[in-house]
């Protein structure tokens, strides 16, 4: 299997780093965003292949910017956080236990990333790796704060992620919602049969499930997918159009229901006003 | 629900030559009332559909499902018709608070169900018209429940409907649960042999799961309730092991989503004369 190469692997360190990082480094996080009860581990990876990527990952303070992002969240007991190699692209999510984040699906992002087009390779670079990390980390907020989830859970987990993307200013919504349409669209995956029976939910309904939510939390942002320019496709059908308000505001009541209780809005703001995503060049 | 699915269930149940064409229906507690709960069963425009809304009259089907909702500690008025649609359909309308039931389902039926005496890879034709009935109006049930009561609904909606079906499927004994699950079970299946698998990805865009996809799930709540009593999905090999080995604990998310989000909302003294009734009768 090829391995990634070091330039890619730079790029999605940068990416990574541009994902989360505050204008002015990530050495200069805020003192008073920190979670106290968020824990996070670099683990070394066993495999050679994956040590650039873990190495770039630990230099760029990928996790403690996730804990910067987390800082609103009144926790009631730890969340750990760790990056390890999995031996498969996710670990899944145990009740009480760590959230993962496998070098494998860095890996994996960086060659889906590498069949896009020029223009959009960055985007799915920082959409799918934000992604697979709020998805994660969706899950152990479930089972911290005990929220009850009705539906599948990873299709809530989707969900709770793209209502969170859609909150943190434009910017950050085109690139992490795009980008994560695009990996799953890149995906190249068909459905058969038994693979049906899987808890998780086939790449195209994924994909319709992030647009669906960035469309009903940003209707004017969004307004390309159901009225896209000349020549462009329509990439939200009007049927599921039609229904995308309701599935955010669905989402909406259950936040603010299960999950707001537990958020300081005064820390709150204060991270939603931090310049999350740089332009897409990459560069700090 | 996909309204062609819907229609199949309902349709299959009310003209059921069977179990519920006898006379000796279930005798409905009085003290299952509400109140808040009103029924009409509506006069079609065409007439060929009255000895429909005859039968369902004589067979009691909206006094029925307002019993069994009666436990619901509602916060308004909640309504169930049974109406001409101008089309094959069952639904919820949340601008009404209403189930509504057509009239127009009934011819679509018993295509779906196997014939009498000859059953279908072991499901008989009561099981699958009476449990894909039942399944599909505690689908609708859900709707109403998560909209009334403003249910808190992370994943999605159609899923959890489906969830919520297969769970009260499990509310009541072991009859109501193998029927009712086996039943809803069977109208997946025959829908994605009929559909065939979604192939294009346009095809995903919906707001419900594949059939094949809402198959499995509903085997997967039966299995996770009770392993005992749904064996026969793992012996069949209709249930993929990876699958059921997380089935428990999906039972488990749901279970705990009801007790949370719903449970508060029912009267449990009556809930237990629901559960002692023998509605399938």
């Amino acid at each position: 299997m090829m391995r990634s190469t070091c330039p890619r692997g730079a790029a999605i360190a940068a990416l990574m780093v541009s994902l989360i990082i505050p204008p002015a480094s990530a050495q200069q996080l805020p003192a008073e965003l920190q979670n106290p009860n968020v824990e996070i581990v670099y683990k070394e990876p066993r495999s050679a292949a994956f040590k650039p990527i873990a190495e770039r990952v630990k230099q760029r303070r990928v996790l403690e910017q996730l804990r910067v992002f987390l800082a609103p969240l009144r926790l009631p007991r730890k969340l750990t956080v760790n990056v390890e190699e999995c031996g498969a692209p996710t670990r899944d999510y145990k009740p009480q236990g760590p959230v993962t984040l496998c070098y494998e699906v860095i890996d994996q992002i960086e060659k889906i990333a590498a069949t896009a087009d020029a223009n959009m390779r960055e985007r799915v670079l920082i959409g799918a790796f934000v992604q697979a990390a709020f998805h994660e980390t969706a899950h152990a907020v479930f089972d911290i704060l005990q929220v009850p989830v009705w539906g599948r859970a990873n299709d809530a987990a989707d969900r709770l992620a793209a209502f969170i993307m859609v909150h943190f200013g434009e910017d950050v919504a085109m690139q992490t919602i795009l980008g994560t349409a695009y990996f799953f669209r890149l995906s190249g995956r068909t459905w058969t049969g038994s693979e049906f029976a899987e808890v998780n939910s086939p790449e195209a309904q994924r994909f319709y499930n992030y647009l669906c939510i960035a469309l009903g939390g940003a209707p004017k942002t969004f307004d390309f997918l159901v009225n896209p320019k000349e020549k462009d496709e329509q990439l939200l059908p009007d049927r599921r159009a039609d229904r995308c308000q309701g599935e955010f505001e669905q989402v909406r009541l259950a936040f603010n229901l299960r999950i707001m209780p537990y958020v300081d809005p005064d820390i709150l703001v204060k991270v939603r006003a931090i310049q999350w995503v740089i332009p897409l060049n990459g560069k700090q | 629900m996909n309204p062609m699915i819907r229609t199949a269930t309902l349709s299959a149940v009310l003209a059921l030559p069977g179990a519920l064409s006898q006379p000796a229906y279930a005798q409905i507690p009085a003290e299952l009332k509400n109140p808040k709960i009103s029924y009409a069963y509506i006069s079609p425009e065409n007439t060929k559909y009255e000895p429909i809304m005859q039968r369902l009259k004589e067979r009691q089907l909206l006094e029925k499902l307002a019993a069994f909702l009666a436990p619901l500690q509602l916060p308004h008025a909640f309504y169930l018709i049974t109406r001409e649609c101008k089309e094959p359909n069952a639904f919820y309308n949340p601008s009404k608070w209403r189930i509504e039931i057509c009239y127009e389902i009934i011819e679509f039926v018993e295509r779906l169900a196997p014939p009498p005496d000859a059953p279908v890879d072991g499901f008989t034709r009561d099981e699958v018209v009476i449990g894909s009935f039942v399944g599909v109006l505690m689908h609708e049930v859900g709707h109403a429940v998560f909209d009334m009561f403003n249910v808190p609904v992370f994943g999605r909606e159609e899923d959890a409907c489906d969830e919520m079906a297969a769970f009260i499927a499990g509310q009541f004994n072991k009859d109501v649960a193998l029927t009712v699950t086996r039943g809803f079970a069977y109208l997946w299946r025959s829908f994605g042999r009929l559909g065939g698998e979604p192939k294009e990805w346009a095809d995903f865009a919906g707001e419900h799961g594949a059939n094949q996809q809402r198959y499995y799930n509903v085997l997967c709540m039966g299995y996770g309730a009770d392993p005992a009593l749904f064996k026969d999905f793992i012996d069949k090999d209709w249930l993929p092991k990876e699958r059921a080995a997380r089935c428990g604990a999906e039972f488990q998310q749901v279970r705990q989503a009801f007790a949370k989000t719903v449970l508060p909302f029912i009267n449990q003294s009556l809930i237990k004369k629901v559960q002692e009734t023998n509605w399938l009768k």
